[in-house]
């Protein structure tokens, strides 16, 4: 495919869609109701764990298949708090993303080890232990039924409880802007490059004299971290966790919004994520039953037709040139 | 020889552990590398270095030829600890680093270049560079923006070296294989390592890209140890002061350029290879 080059410019590439996005996100919740809105608060928590997997698979060269556990993690961290009577919004972030990111630290060492289809296959492995997991563990999770009752948060301590869709819309938002303002700031940073030398070409890195493992690790602590936060925030949007946000399709779908947005570009991330909720809900709607096959279908397409993302940024990783001969 | 007490004096301001080095280097040999019964045989049978007896004094330039799948780039990886020896130990610096990792290995002041030059292809020539300095430099905290622009400035000199600072914010992947040849070269350099390795580095370079690499060769401290694996002799002859012959894995002839251009048994080796580079040896003859 063909493009012009201002298109491909940075201002353009990212700007446009940029845009569009906050206007989108501004603008639309006036004219949607409630349903509608909870959709989109939906979309923006798993836009931030579809940012978590870019961090891995776009930046670190990991594909991951197993994001949702850390997601989880953080979204029985709010549940559990929210049922003992701790349901300060700001909080609930900070402590998910704390267990999540210990969560992370922990499986990391494992998965670390391993590269390529065995990473895939171990960080799959990991989240299907952690549902199973979360099923089991009745007494603190409430098993496959699920965790009931859990109360509106309050953004700050002192403030009113969220009541409607719309405020915990923007609660949503607002979160979600500053950590992807964070991860944006961080990706920009010397961090992002050395991420990317490492997925360029990893033994290069290590000839060069760098702890490549140690950085991955951290790198799968930072996205653990990270898919916890959206964890916290799905479990503000439902009121509700189970096993099931963590399932294999949910890590899945998350890395087909990925792969749509491209995948080291968070905005596209992003995109992907709402497209793949509207996929979901909506479509769903003329060909009741039939959401797999079509996200499924969506994502041969991502892949044959659109190598570059929604975002027009590079999903390929670059062809390896040279190693030791 | 290098006189050993200059070396701990002159050990470069960017070094990672000036210290360690300069306590190390008191009561140690004169020899940087040294390898004992080194072998390498690869899954396949093939063995790639059979059994190896090598020093390489510190300060000086070594020079390592032989024909295709002799071993030296499979000599190169196991000194760099890219590879794991079958049999055998590798010294460096009077340490015993048969065990240690690429990255220490790196860190300890082992840099290497590689006959297919290897760069970070999505990021610019000057990143490149930086990068490849950054577990070298005492710079601290280097993953914040003004650290690493001081990083980056510092770096500045090995981009002129190998005369590429016009490309210096190209993606390194979009450099032609010469371009990428210089920075792979630059990127070694800017390690500022102790022993210098370097796999063919003329292949593939225009004239005035073998002039540069030349004046960068003889730039480098005097202290730096450098084994460069090269197939023109011509090249060999005005860089290196020793040249190790190897066929087939093994040791074949050592001696000073004009010593191995007089060798016998180096000509029959040569040209059971190819008619080209026997020619070459007699020029220098
Ligand atoms: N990774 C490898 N696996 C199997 N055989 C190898 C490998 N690397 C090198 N060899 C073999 O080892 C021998 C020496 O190779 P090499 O060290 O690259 O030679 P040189 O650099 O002198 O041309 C060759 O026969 C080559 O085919
Ligand atoms: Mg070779």
């Amino acid at each position: 495919m063909r493009i012009p080059a201002v298109l491909l410019s940075r201002p353009v590439r990212i700007g446009v869609p940029g845009a569009a996005l906050a206007v989108f996100l501004l603008i639309a919740p006036s004219s949607f109701d409630g349903y509608g809105i909870s959709l989109m608060s939906k979309a923006l928590a798993l836009g931030v764990l579809a940012v978590s997997v870019s961090i891995l698979a776009g930046y670190s060269g990991l594909p991951t298949m197993g994001q949702a556990a850390p997601f989880l993690v953080g979204a029985y961290t709010a549940g559990v708090m929210s049922t003992h009577g701790h349901t300060v919004g700001v909080l609930q972030l900070l402590c998910g993303t704390l267990v999540a990111a210990v969560f992370a630290a922990a499986t990391g060492l494992v998965a670390i080890r391993t590269r390529g289809v065995a990473f895939l296959m171990t960080t799959l492995a990991l989240g299907e232990l952690t549902v199973t997991a979360a099923g089991e563990w009745r007494s603190l999770t409430g098993g496959t039924d699920g965790m009931y009752g859990i109360t509106a948060i309050q953004p700050l301590p002192g403030m009113a409880a969220l009541s409607s869709d719309r405020s915990i819309y923007w609660f949503v938002l607002t979160a979600t802007v500053v950590v992807i303002a964070v991860v944006w700031w961080v990706l920009r940073s010397p961090v992002g490059k050395l991420l990317l030398a490492c997925r360029d070409h990893e033994a290069r890195m290590r000839s060069a004299g760098h702890p490549v493992t140690r950085y991955q690790w951290l790198a799968y602590v930072a996205a653990g971290a990270l898919a916890g936060f959206g964890g916290v925030l799905m479990c503000t949007v439902n009121a509700y966790v189970s096993p099931d946000d963590g399932s294999f399709s949910n890590s899945a779908l998350v890395l087909l919004a990925v792969v749509l947005g491209g995948a080291i570009s968070p905005l596209g991330a992003l995109l992907g994520a709402g497209l793949i909720v509207a996929t979901q809900d909506w479509l769903s709607g003329p060909f009741p039953g039939h959401g797999p096959l079509l996200l499924g279908l969506m994502f041969i397409v991502a892949v044959y037709a659109l190598p570059d993302g929604v975002a027009g940024i590079r999903f390929r990783v670059p062809k390896r040139r040279g190693g030791p001969a | 020889m290098t006189d050993v007490s200059s070396v701990s004096a002159n050990v470069s301001p960017g070094s990672a552990d000036a210290s360690s080095v300069s306590a190390n280097m008191s009561s140690v040999s004169a020899n940087m590398i040294e390898v004992s019964g080194l072998t390498k045989a690869f899954s396949g049978g093939t063995l790639a270095v059979g059994g190896l007896d090598l020093t390489f004094e510190a300060g000086r330039r070594h020079a390592v030829i032989g024909p295709n799948g002799a071993g030296k780039t499979t000599l190169l990886n196991l000194i760099a600890g890219e590879l794991r020896p079958t049999a055998g130990r590798i010294r460096y610096n009077g340490r015993d680093v048969t065990r240690t990792s690429r990255v220490k290995r790196s860190r300890l002041g082992i840099a290497r270049t590689f006959q297919q030059p290897t760069v970070w292809s999505t990021l610019s020539v000057a990143d490149n560079i930086a990068l490849a300095a950054w577990p070298h430099s005492k710079v601290r905290g280097k993953w914040r923006r003004g650290r690493y622009r001081t990083l980056s400035e510092y770096c500045e000199r090995y981009l002129e070296t190998a005369g590429i600072t016009a490309l210096a914010d190209r993606p390194a992947g979009a450099l032609a294989h010469g371009e990428r040849r210089m920075l792979d070269i630059g990127m070694a350099l800017a390690a500022e390592p102790r022993v210098l390795l370097l796999d063919e580095p003329a292949a593939g370079l225009t004239d005035q890209g073998v002039e540069r690499l030349l004046t960068a060769m003889r730039a480098l401290p005097q202290e730096v140890t450098v084994i460069v694996v090269e197939h023109d002799f011509a090249f060999v002859s005005a860089v290196a002061d020793t040249v190790t012959v190897l066929q087939d894995g093994k040791l074949l002839a050592t001696g000073t350029p004009t010593e191995i251009a007089a060798d016998a048994a180096v000509r029959t080796a040569y040209l059971g290879e190819s008619g080209v580079v026997p020619d070459a040896v007699e020029e220098v003859v």
